[in-house]
């Protein structure tokens, strides 16, 4: 050996330092970055961990049931299943789809192309099946196809009451009506539990008792001023009138003269709350409340009976009709006959123009104007029905001197067939002005109940003496003045029809009518106040033809049927 | 002195006392380190890492009696061995994850390159102690070839990480013989000149990408982070929500639901971050500090130039696989194979490793005798 070995020991005792000195450097480094990563930035990475490491899972709730007052349900949650597929697993797609989609109602194509999508472990074939679905592609035990519990909306009635309670979409949320308007209440409050889950992530494994969450609320009962029977019969009326007149829309509203309570609320076009899709968007309109109208003549008994309460006439006080061609204030007022002197009573039991035009000059703009807000109009009942209209009526400070005119025969004044029978059923109940409402009661799962507000100060608005007067003269009317059909036996029924233009393109319209009826039963005590609505029918435009009949009919089943207590 | 140890072959004494007690000391506090590890993680995993600890112990005995300058002497046949072997682990290896690296024998799998590391290792104290005139650039040509040949076959396996640990060993050892610090110089410049050729052309898919994602994972998105650095965030969440305390021994949520992949083997640092927090990480590298200051001061104590390159050999290399499996558990190096000396789960792991220690014991203990 050539080299010396101290030369060696000498190199590795001037080099070994060297050395050690690197390896300590980066060991720094290490310990550094390791500071840095557990001290520095724990909380970071704790929170990450956490994130992924803790999923919180659902746990579903039952959503509240809508029922009738007497406790019929309308509506309901059942459990159901919905269909759904692990595309890794399913071996053939084509076959698979071609052999799901009769089942399933749906396109062989639209299920390969989701079955196809191998990228994903969870798509949904179809959401809530109906049951025997669900049995039938069970039965066949494909692999990869699954089925997920999802509660499903149920209406027993179909198309019943289809638009006061609404329709319930995917999710559990409510879309329009009761469902939409309650939601919150209907729905509750899900519960979730935090869960530890698997690395792999497939599959959720508990390890150790499940972190502390919100357990699920059930949602509340909804109980419903409707009345089963009595819906049911003025479904069946409206139907009637519908399928004589063929009318664009139409809709029928039966109050309780007393509380204010709706007992029965339609509108057609209808559809089925369990397949709202299938029905066109416009059908899902509840047009007793969404829909303001100029209803015309109906307006009448209204101002009378203001002109009465303030004693500037009472019933016989005689008016000059001008035999049916009255101008004033740089306009021309029309009747239909030509009428001489008429008493106020006969004013609207033969629903002349000029003599309600007439009455409404008597009246000074402000002061109809505060009877008219009082009687509801121009405001939103606040009935928890979503949609609704308010409907038109000017501030008298913009009124010009027709409109005193004009509004007498309710023109220059739109509302909803809501807003008048409740505006009515204050004239011919107690004079006293009640906001009509559909829930009555609210029952929590903790058994609170919550019954609905009533508003502390109730104003008089009719005096007594007028109420009474108000009931002979509408009972007259349907006797012998415009609304004779429905006098029929042992109904006992008044009421007031209206005939109203529609406005097209800003005119009105001498072939579109909106033609409706009020009525109430029994005259003498009444319990029921009941409108029917018909928007542009075909055949005949007259309220007393096209909806007295009806309300007629509805009210005097109601009568008989509840004996006069609902 | 001298001519009463030239009587003896071999003494137990001068192996097992002095620096080698201190060496075998640290390694066994961490075995007992990575025991407890091993069985946070899986019970049948240590019990099995337990059965290759005993199986360990005697190979490295049989190390420790062996006359290493036999082995240095016959180093060129190892040598050919290895690379004999490595030709066969490419004809008829085992393929696990996509990469041929082993070598059934029995039960066992035998990974080839461990072997090559010893062989590599003793080939090169023999050269380097040979060498005549270091001062030469052109003396430096035979070890770089030593090393090329091995290094490229591991690299082919794929095995970036292996390959790696080549080049330090090589530098370590030439450095310590007394080359040229300013051929060194020149050599580490040219090196890192061809560093992209090697990436572009020596390096597989994956390879290139783990790199990538090593110098770029501050500027990657979240979503391109989770699909591609899955290792690397599992590890940097496990490291950081342990803290400074650590969320205690077998109470590491990243380790025990299994966020953390291959965590028994080449991220069990990653656990022992989440399991004793900074404090244990910190103990830990300690430990292995004084491990490789021990076995350089055990150098330092060798008289015989041979034995004084074969112990900085297996320093370079253990320190070179310690620091780059820590480093890339804290995203401080590409993500690699590279088992943690003495703590990852792994019998040819263990085995290999305590057979480098049986070797460092072997010559200490061989220091007075004179080999024939």
């Amino acid at each position: 050996m050539t080299y010396a070995e101290d030369t060696f020991e000498k190199s590795i005792q001037q080099k070994a330092p060297i050395a050690l000195g690197v390896l300590m450097f980066c060991m720094l480094a290490l310990i550094g970055r390791l500071y840095w990563l557990q001290c520095h930035q724990h909380d970071y990475y704790q929170k990450k961990a956490f994130g992924q490491q803790w999923k919180k899972k659902i746990l579903p709730n039952h959503r509240g049931t809508i029922k009738d007052r007497q406790g019929n349900i309308l509506a309901i949650s059942v459990p159901g299943y919905s269909c759904y597929a692990n595309p890794q697993a399913v071996e053939n797609p084509e076959e698979v789809a071609e052999q799901l989609s009769l089942l399933l109602d749906k396109k062989s194509a639209f299920l390969s192309s989701r079955l196809k999508r191998k990228n994903r472990k969870f798509i949904w074939l179809k959401r809530q099946l109906a049951e025997e679905q669900y049995e039938k592609v069970k039965a066949l035990d494909i692999r990869g196809i699954g089925f997920r519990k999802e509660s499903r909306r149920a209406y027993p009635g179909g198309k019943f009451a289809a638009h006061v309670l609404g329709f319930v979409g995917l999710e559990n949320k409510g879309l329009e009506g009761i469902e939409a308007n309650f939601q919150k209440e209907l729905s509750g409050q899900p519960g979730y539990t935090w869960q530890l889950v698997d690395g792999r992530l497939a599959r959720y494994a508990i390890y150790r008792s499940e972190a502390p969450g919100i357990p699920p609320v059930n949602g509340a009962d909804i109980y419903l001023t409707l009345d089963y029977e009595l819906q049911e019969i003025a479904e069946q009326q409206l139907e009637k009138a519908v399928e004589k007149f063929r009318p664009k829309k139409a809709s029928a509203i039966l109050l309780s003269v007393k509380t204010g309570e709706v007992l029965a609320m339609t509108s057609r076009p209808n559809f089925d709350s369990n397949h709202y899709q299938k029905s066109p968007q416009n059908s899902w309109r509840n047009i007793a409340i969404t829909d303001s109208y100029e209803l015309g003549s109906v307006v009448k008994p209204l101002v009378a009976g203001a002109c009465m309460g303030e004693n500037l006439v009472h019933s016989k006080t005689i008016i000059n009709c001008h035999n049916g061609a009255y101008r004033i204030k740089g306009r021309t007022l029309h009747d239909h006959h030509r009428y001489g002197d008429l008493t106020v009573a006969e004013i609207l039991i033969y629903s002349s123009n000029i003599g309600a035009a007439q009455l409404g000059e008597m009246f000074g703009a402000k002061k109809l104007h505060t009877y008219l807000q009082h009687l509801g109009l121009g405001n939103k009942s606040k009935i928890y029905l979503p949609g609704e209209s308010s409907g038109i009526l000017k501030n008298h400070k913009y009124w010009t001197p027709s409109t005193m005119l004009s509004i007498p025969m309710g023109h220059e004044i739109s509302m909803t067939p809501l807003q008048l029978v409740s505006a009515f059923t204050t004239l011919v109940g107690d004079g006293i002005y009640r906001p009509p409402y559909i829930v009555r009661k609210i029952v929590y799962p903790d058994g609170k109940e919550q019954h609905r507000y009533l508003p502390p100060n109730l104003v008089r608005i009719f005096p007594m003496h007028v109420v009474k007067e108000m009931r002979n003269i509408l009972r007259e009317v349907v006797v012998r003045g415009t609304a004779k059909r429905a006098n029929i036996k042992g109904a006992f029924v008044g009421g007031k029809t209206g005939t109203a233009q529609k406005i097209v393109d800003g005119r009105y319209s001498h072939s579109k009518h909106v033609a409706s009826f009020v009525g109430f039963a029994p005259y003498y005590k009444p319990m029921y106040c009941c409108i029917i609505t018909v928007d542009e029918p075909v055949g005949s435009s007259y309220g007393g033809v096209v909806a007295a009949p009806y309300v007629a009919e509805i009210l005097r089943q109601a009568v008989l049927i509840k004996g006069g207590r609902p | 002195m001298q001519a009463r140890q030239r009587n003896q072959k071999f003494s137990a004494r001068d192996a097992i006392f002095g620096m080698g007690g201190v060496i075998v000391f640290f390694i066994m506090i961490i075995l007992m380190i990575s025991i407890s590890f091993i069985d946070s993680v899986s019970a049948s995993y240590a019990s099995k890492q337990m059965q290759w600890i005993v199986v360990a112990f005697f190979v490295s005995l049989i190390a420790m009696y062996f006359d290493y300058r036999w082995l240095v002497r016959n180093s060129w046949l190892l040598y050919g061995l290895g690379i004999f072997l490595l030709f066969a682990t490419a004809g008829m290896g085992e393929m696990r994850n996509g990469s041929r690296r082993w070598i059934k024998l029995g039960p066992i799998l035998f990974q080839t390159s461990d072997f090559m590391k010893i062989a590599t290792i003793l080939l090169l104290a023999r050269i380097l102690s040979q060498n005549s005139n270091k001062e030469k650039l052109m003396s430096l040509f035979l070890p770089f070839g030593v090393v090329a040949l091995p290094c490229s076959l591991i690299l082919l396996q794929p095995d970036m990480g292996t390959s790696l640990v080549f080049v330090p060993i090589l530098f370590a050892m030439i450095f310590i013989a007394g080359a040229n610090t300013k051929h060194l110089k020149t050599i580490i410049i040219m090196a890192l000149l061809l560093l992209p050729i090697v990436y572009s052309y020596g390096l597989k898919d994956y390879q290139q990408k783990r790199v990538k994602m090593f110098l770029f994972q501050n500027t990657m998105t979240q979503k391109e982070r989770q699909a591609e650095g899955y290792h690397l965030t599992q590890s940097m969440i496990a490291h950081g929500s342990g803290g400074f305390a650590g969320k205690g021994l077998g109470e590491g949520t990243q380790n025990r639901h299994g966020f953390l992949p291959e965590r028994h083997t080449d991220f069990i640092f990653a656990v022992v971050g989440e399991e004793w927090g900074f404090i244990g990480t910190t103990v830990l590298l300690l430990l292995y500090l004084f491990l490789f200051s021990a076995m350089l001061m055990a150098a330092y104590s060798v008289s015989c130039s041979s034995g004084q390159l074969i112990i900085v050999g297996v320093v370079a290399l253990m320190v070179m696989q310690t620091l780059v499996n820590t480093s890339m558990t804290v995203g401080m190096a590409p993500i690699t194979g590279l088992p943690l000396p003495f703590m990852s789960y792994g019998g040819t792991s263990l085995l290999f490793c305590c057979c480098c220690v049986g070797i460092i014991l072997s010559i200490l203990g061989h220091e007075g005798s004179s080999y024939s």
